[in-house]
């Protein structure tokens, strides 16, 4: 009776741990697949963040674009002229612009905006996705100096760059 | 129960909640990382607040014929520069308004642009949700110009202010 009694107890014994260690590996599963998300969002922030930049560098280094005297550039600056010359060649030649632009430019939208003396907004590139697809938005500013070739004097502007990142519902 | 199968289950629970208490410190530790400051707010300050001091200082004002790092410096020495009826003190500071009205504060980043033309003078436009103590720590965009062939030199900093 009291042996019957006994292994009745380690049973229950034995029962108790492996209730625990099934709850601490249920426990872990679920908190590895937890970080292993955060994880995989953080990463695609990321992505995006780090295209977002690339496409700020391009966008502002354009030699299309950018200043220059006795072919030096000058950074941080675009020619008035030129962006002027830029816009009419998107206006004219839209489909062009978009395919020799697509695969640096990429879906995004880069727009330069004159903040002094005057305003005035010249819209450099535009490549949108269609409108049933979800995508977020990367805005990057950057303030620059817009030359004038005529007067030879810089106004103050800002470069508008948004990158369109598809989104998966 | 004996005195061993006490023992062992109180092991157990012991087992139970440091692991429980480490897998709480380790999920607000992953949380903490995520909450960073990401990479991107980090790179669009810096270029901003560089780029906006650079392309501040070579802006052309028409009335007086000179630029705003001219009016700087012309502010900080000889206060000789004449723009439509005002010195170039006072047109400095319109001029600086009226750029940040239409770019920083429609932005409403919480900046701190701070001209220093000596150590008694000191031109500050701060943002609303910055304090003296917050201006600058962060992203910091900063100019020197000097007075050459007169004494000293002009600051200007813009810094996106730490929260």
């Amino acid at each position: 009776m009291i042996e019957e009694k006994k292994a009745q107890i380690q049973i229950s014994e034995s029962i108790f741990v492996v209730i625990i260690i099934l709850f601490l590996i249920i426990l872990g599963i679920v908190f590895s697949s937890n970080a292993e998300e955060d994880v995989a969002q953080k990463k695609a922030q990321d992505y995006l963040d780090l295209s977002a930049i690339s496409l700020s560098q391009y966008a502002a280094s354009l030699s299309e674009l950018q200043c220059s005297t006795l072919e030096v550039r000058d950074l941080s600056c675009f020619d008035k002229d030129k962006l002027d010359a830029f816009v009419n060649l998107t206006k004219n030649h839209p489909l062009l612009v978009s395919e020799y632009y697509f695969s640096q430019l990429g879906n995004s939208n880069v727009t330069v905006h004159q903040v002094y003396p005057e305003n005035k907004t010249w819209n450099v590139y535009y490549n949108g996705f269609l409108d049933n697809v979800t995508y977020e938005q990367k805005p990057v500013l950057l303030p620059i100096s817009l030359y004038d070739g005529v007067t030879k004097k810089y106004g103050f502007g800002v470069v508008y760059i948004t990158k369109f990142q598809k989104v998966n519902v | 129960m004996t005195r061993a199968q006490t023992e062992i289950i109180g092991v157990v629970i012991i087992v139970v909640i440091i692991t429980v208490v480490m897998l709480i410190y380790l999920s607000f530790s992953v949380n903490d990382e995520s909450s960073k400051q990401s990479m991107y707010k980090e790179y669009a300050y810096n270029e901003q607040s560089t780029s906006f001091v650079q392309a501040l200082l070579k802006t052309y004002v028409s009335d007086c014929q000179a630029t705003m790092e001219d009016l700087i410096v012309d502010c900080g020495t000889k206060r000789q520069i004449r723009c439509a009826g005002e010195g170039s003190c006072d047109y400095l500071n319109k001029t600086i308004i009226k750029i940040k009205n239409n770019t920083l504060d429609v932005w409403d980043r919480p900046y701190g642009l701070v001209i220093e033309l000596s150590n008694y003078d000191t031109r500050s436009f701060i943002h609303r949700n910055c304090t003296r103590e917050t201006v600058g720590r962060g992203a910091p965009g900063v100019f020197l110009i000097p007075y050459f062939p007169f004494p000293g030199t002009a600051k200007v900093e813009l810094g996106i202010c730490a929260t």
